[in-house]
């Protein structure tokens, strides 16, 4: 009981999880949502090598933000299993159409 | 605001991040800021040739055809230069591929031959002699110099660059709080820690979307091999190839013949008015075909490689092929992704952008510099009360992280500034590449030793007034040279950085004496007790 009534305090001791799971989930998560830019602006996924190479650009800013805010979560699972269903979600969001 | 256990965290990670990569960066940004004028350089470096002056591009076609009746061999491949300059300094030029061990050409290892016209209109050649001063100033920035394949090194600097990007946001988040009371205060005076933190802070804050851009270009650049091949499998279905490729009607008419340089000048500028031409690049294959690069600049856009824009050429028609890679052609999003390429580059917006990337370059130096010194001092064990300063032991860590510090850093300025004063002989005598790695890493290597020797508080000043001492025998080269190429802006740059190396080695001179002695900047301060004491 005493713990539940202590408030949670971040740390940076258990980086290692959260960040792992956002270099390998936030890498997968950056591709599907600029995939997801890909198909839903413009002309969609088209014959147009500048569209290709921005959607290969977008990657990077997403990855590398997701990674910086990682640290946010309160620990490794929880930054596993959000990255997870945000990876299900994106991933449905992409096909849907 | 921002809870204080969440900025307690992030001071943490910024610290970490920061101390992996920081002097990694160090040499990345000194030497980014420094192939801003690359071209520059490599004109300052350039060897001496005996060639006659380029002949008019009107003689263009008569030089090709001698130069090749001499030598069959330069028709497979040639170049036609617009721009001459000490670096380029011939109208034309061939190359010969150099067969690496497995049968196949080896990229960028080709000889090159110039040719010109005398004044009886006979060829003249010469081969190449490379300076890869230049080159060598941009492997130090792409790779730390190290000799890694590509795949290595790109793993290696794109994971460099991503922890440069967590210390960007972990620094941002933990200046947050007190940024607006601290702003444009650098608290000079006792409190050097105070200073040190103060000058990094504004550093960081005012150079944060310079930053910030850096950091995700760079990503791109080591990253995007993995990424695309990831993309081709989860969105392209593994189709991507498909995506590239443009509608070509490629078909060479019957009984063509190639147009001459002179008309393949006026119908690529008919086609793109402002467009300055610097190479065409002729390429005929066995079969009889031809293909013709083109490379130029058209100041009104951004460019995505620091030298200009590609593209290709019809040679029948002067037709402009592949324009997504020349300035001011393309879909909607090509503008976007130049803009990505210059924005790492500097190539818009002219000169003055691209001293302002070497401002912001150098800068960017002393943040991660000031980074650094900022551990150190947090590694301090400081006197209390009563106890006799010079009684007190320094942490290892703390004075490990000193003398790398200064050693890599002053080492990395000294070893530029040696490598460009030495250049101009070594492309001379057409010394090979690895020449000038091993001018620079011998600089670098003797002031890391030497700080591991003297201690950081004398070599701090030591390594300091050597780094003076190299970087003014970049002026004395160019008065003492048999290449007079006078006085330019890399002198005078040099002799600003000399006198700059000067003043801050009597300060750091200072320092060593008069700085408090449980500090490692005192030359006196007691060597590091074990780690098992200092943890008390």
């Amino acid at each position: 009981m005493s713990s539940e009534t202590k408030p949670f305090k971040y740390s940076s001791k258990n980086w290692f999880p959260k960040i792992s799971a956002a270099t390998i989930l936030g890498f997968f998560l950056a591709i599907i949502i600029s995939g997801i830019f890909a198909k839903y602006t413009g002309a969609g996924i088209s014959n147009d090598g500048a569209k290709v190479q921005l959607t290969m650009w977008l990657v990077a800013p997403v990855w590398l933000l997701i990674i910086s805010f990682a640290f946010l979560f309160k620990n490794g699972v929880q930054a596993w299993l959000y990255l997870f269903i945000a990876n299900i979600a994106a991933i449905l969001l992409f096909v849907i159409k | 605001m921002i809870r204080a256990d969440i900025v307690k965290m992030y001071k943490e990670a910024h610290s970490w991040v920061g101390i992996i990569a920081g002097l990694a960066l160090f040499i990345a940004f000194y030497c980014g800021a420094l192939t801003m004028f690359e071209a520059q350089i490599n004109s300052w470096s350039a060897a001496a040739y005996t060639l006659p002056k380029p002949p008019p591009l009107e003689r263009t076609q008569e030089l090709i055809d001698k130069t090749i009746a001499k030598n069959p061999e330069a028709k497979k491949s040639y170049t036609i230069n617009f721009k001459t300059d000490a670096y380029t300094p011939a109208r034309m030029q061939w190359n010969i591929p150099t067969i690496g061990k497995n049968g196949k050409p080896m990229r960028g290892k080709d000889k090159i031959y110039y040719a010109s016209l005398d004044d009886n209109g006979n060829v003249v050649t010469s081969p190449q002699r490379k300076s890869f001063a230049g080159k060598l100033i941009d492997d130090l920035h792409l790779k730390i110099g190290l000799p890694f394949t590509r795949y290595v090194s790109d793993f290696f600097m794109g994971t460099i660059s991503v922890l440069y990007f967590v210390a960007l946001i972990s620094g941002t988040i933990v200046l947050i709080p007190s940024l607006i009371k601290d702003l444009f205060v650098i608290r000079f005076g006792k409190n050097l820690k105070r200073m040190w933190l103060d000058a990094h802070n504004l550093m960081g804050i005012f150079s944060l979307p310079f930053h910030i851009v850096m950091a995700f270009t760079a990503v791109i650049f080591a990253f995007h091999t993995p990424i695309y091949a990831l993309q081709n499998k989860m969105l392209y279905n593994g189709n991507i190839q498909k995506l590239w490729e443009e509608i070509e009607n490629d078909q060479i008419p019957a009984n063509a013949k190639p147009l001459s340089v002179l008309e393949l000048k006026s119908r690529i500028e008919q086609q793109a008015q402002n467009f300055t031409i610097s190479s065409l690049s002729f390429k005929n294959s066995k079969d009889g075909h031809t293909t013709i690069r083109v490379t130029g600049d058209d100041p009104r856009f951004v460019t995505r490689t620091p030298t200009g824009g590609f593209g290709e050429v019809n040679p029948y028609s002067g037709q402009l092929e592949h324009t997504d890679t020349l300035p001011g052609f393309g879909t909607k999003y090509e503008p976007v992704v130049i803009g990505l390429f210059a924005s790492h580059f500097g190539t818009y917006g002219g000169l003055p952008i691209k001293w302002a990337y070497f401002i912001l370059g150098l800068a960017g130096a002393g943040l991660f510099y000031t980074g650094n010194i900022l551990w150190v001092e947090s590694k301090r064990k400081r006197a209390r009360a009563k106890q006799d300063p010079s009684e007190i032991k320094q942490t290892k860590s703390g004075f490990i992280l000193a003398q790398l510090t200064i050693g890599v850093s002053v080492g990395t300025i000294a070893g530029v500034s040696l490598l460009l004063a030495l250049s101009r002989y070594l492309a001379n005598y057409n010394a090979p590449e690895i020449y000038y790695n091993y001018v620079f890493y011998a600089a670098l290597v003797l002031c890391v030793a030497w700080a591991f020797i003297r201690g950081p508080a004398k070599a701090g000043y030591e390594t300091t007034f050597f780094a003076a001492f190299a970087t003014a025998l970049i002026p004395i080269t160019t008065l003492i040279s048999f290449l007079n190429r006078g006085f330019g802006i890399i002198e005078i740059v040099a002799l600003i950085g000399t006198f700059a190396l000067i003043y801050m080695g009597i300060k750091a001179r200072k320092r060593a004496q008069n700085a408090p002695i449980d500090s490692v900047w005192h030359e006196n301060c007691n060597q590091p007790a074990n780690s098992l004491k200092v943890a008390e």
